[in-house]
């Protein structure tokens, strides 16, 4: 579904990405992990295509109907047409818009994008209902303000109630983890686990190993230096908490 | 649902054109002459219908308008003033719109300016007694030059005025807004918040005031001014002033001038939303806080979104002649 091959990137002028190969099959889980400032999240966010980054090397190959297409020729609301989706580390409050126009609007622009029919409000309306009961959120959301005002906990819910509108292909989760209690973070895990399936895959990005508990990857990825170190599967994880980053980048140029 | 019927004032060139009017004899009421080429309607009660004051043009070198509403003490009026779209040939057209609220008195007044060629100036002030609330809402399109100056005079303890509005600027227009709030007395209230959008070559600005003078104990001032560029070339100057004479008051302001965020834009897109549509989600996002009362208006409504949107989309010409 995506491979990513040699990329280098740079944001004002500084190249952060230094050489990134990645290859996510459909139905995958990854685990991208490692220390601050090693990349992780800009990687998600050149995959999504964010305008402050700058691929100069490599390539970002997606499937699209039975073709390899290179990213980098596709603007950010055209991939995420084609089915990539960003759940943002920090959900920007967007204040005057409603949860409801917003939720629609997306959900026209990729819906009409991949053949269907839009919705009016009122269809609309049924349709985000019954997501909102099945993530256990309150109706109320769709009134409120993009991410105005919402706790820690509501944004990173309100990512995964964009997630299932949507119904992304490739879903990169920029720790979508960080800053939940217990039972926030268990339900959100609940919330990714029935939203897998066999067709679809994750990039999932964490500090910790506590979500991989709940949502099993099928590999972690250690990214160090805007580069991958090493790789491995759902043990990894617990590698890391107990020994840190250091045996892995013992030996690993700046 | 249907707006309740209007008293309607209709004004040809700043003239009185009783014969496109409500009859206001049936209603008790009588427009008296001021001097000069001014008239004033007194309302000794309150209305059960809103009062439209609705100007046209017919092309006279020049348009004069002066008129005064004078609120008996405990009357209640909605008020619309409305000028619809006119060509202004040379000598423009200037205007003096005069409320004086007694004790008590509440004036709901909007301010509706559709676009107009030419030369568009209008003065609009509110004198207030004790205990009198002025809210005002203006919505202004622009003119080939256009200022308009709002002057909110607390004379009276406790009384309160709010004037929330919206200026959208296009092509070569200019529209220029100054708004004042005078705090004479102890204990009086002001509240202002601007929102322009200026996009071409469209040249406005905002000067606002509050004047809070020695005896006005306890005043609380408060003045807003957010603008949005849409065009690099287009050009907003926001000049927020106080003048405080006294100790103590509580006096707030507030003055930006930028462009979309580009980290809400991209928020927008990451969602598969259109650039195009993601600028216009978050422009009319931007003007919401100071038009959603206008906009909720079942008769204006509907024209107003339709105009905001097709300014936004950079085709800003109004889709018919709003006539009420």
């Amino acid at each position: 579904m995506l491979s990513i091959k040699n990329l280098h990137a740079t944001i004002n002028g500084e190249e952060v990405l230094h050489g990134i190969n990645l290859e996510v099959k459909e139905g995958e889980i990854h685990a991208i992990m490692g220390p601050n400032g090693s990349g992780k999240s800009t990687l998600s966010k050149i995959i999504a295509g964010h305008p402050a980054y700058e691929v100069t090397k490599g390539e970002i190959l997606y499937d699209i109907n039975m073709n390899a297409v290179n990213l980098t020729s596709l603007r950010a609301d055209e991939r995420a047409r084609e089915g990539i989706f960003l759940a943002f580390q920090y959900p920007i409050e967007v204040p005057g818009v409603s949860n409801f126009e917003f939720l629609r609007t997306a959900f026209n622009a990729v819906a009409t994008h991949q053949g269907a029919e839009e919705l009016d409000s009122f269809d609309f309306q049924r349709l985000i209902e019954t997501k909102l009961k099945d993530l256990q959120m309150d109706v109320k959301f769709l009134s409120r303000h993009v991410n105005v005002d919402f706790s820690g906990g509501e944004k990173k819910r309100n990512e995964i109630l964009q997630m299932a509108v949507l119904q992304p292909r490739l879903a990169l989760l920029d720790e979508t983890d960080s800053g939940l209690d217990v039972d926030s973070l268990q339900q959100v895990a609940q919330a990714l686990n029935k939203l897998k399936t066999p067709e679809n895959a994750y990039v999932l990005v964490t500090h910790y190993h506590r979500i991989l508990e709940h949502v099993v990857p099928d590999h972690i990825h250690i990214l160090a230096n805007g580069r991958i170190v090493h790789s491995g599967d759902h043990t990894l994880a617990l590698e890391i908490e107990k020994n840190g980053y250091e045996p892995f980048l013992r030996g690993i140029q700046e | 649902m249907s707006e309740a019927p209007m008293i309607r004032l209709v004004f040809l060139d700043g003239h009185y054109a009783a014969a496109e009017s409500t009859s206001l004899e049936e209603l008790g009421l009588a427009l008296e002459p001021l001097e000069g080429n001014g008239l004033r309607l007194s309302l000794h009660k309150t209305l059960d219908t809103p009062l439209l004051l609705l100007h046209r043009s017919q092309g006279a070198s020049i348009a004069l308008s002066q008129l005064q509403l004078h609120l008996a003490p405990g009357v209640h009026a909605t008020v619309r003033e409305h000028f619809l779209p006119m060509s202004v040939p040379t000598g423009g057209w200037q205007g003096v719109t005069e409320v004086v609220l007694e004790e008590r008195a509440h004036c709901e007044y909007l301010h509706l300016q559709e676009p107009i060629a030419g030369t568009w100036e209008h003065d609009v002030s509110v004198l207030q007694a004790a205990h009198s609330t002025w809210k005002a809402q203006t919505f202004l399109t622009g003119a080939g030059s256009h200022r308009v100056d709002f002057h909110m005079e607390q004379n009276g303890i406790h009384a309160e005025a709010t004037l929330l509005g919206s200026f959208l600027g296009q092509g070569t227009q200019s529209v220029h807004i100054s708004s004042t709030a005078v705090h004479a007395v102890p204990e009086t209230r002001s509240r202002q918040l601007v929102k322009g959008v200026a996009s071409d070559h469209a040249r406005c600005s905002f000067r606002g005031m509050v004047h809070v003078l020695p005896h006005a104990k306890n005043a609380f001032g408060k003045m807003h001014n957010h603008n949005l560029l849409l065009d690099p070339t287009a050009e907003v100057q926001t000049m927020p002033c106080f003048q405080i004479d006294h100790d103590q008051v509580v006096c707030n302001h507030g003055a930006t001038v930028g462009q979309l965020r580009a980290d809400e834009l991209f928020y927008l897109q990451a969602r598969g939303i259109p650039r195009a549509k993601s600028e216009l989600l978050l422009s009319r996002a931007f003007i919401e806080e100071t038009t959603a009362d206008i906009i909720q208006n079942p008769e204006m409504g509907p024209a107003i979104t339709a105009y905001i949107d097709q300014f936004f989309a950079g085709r800003a010409t109004m889709t018919k002649e709003a006539t009420p």
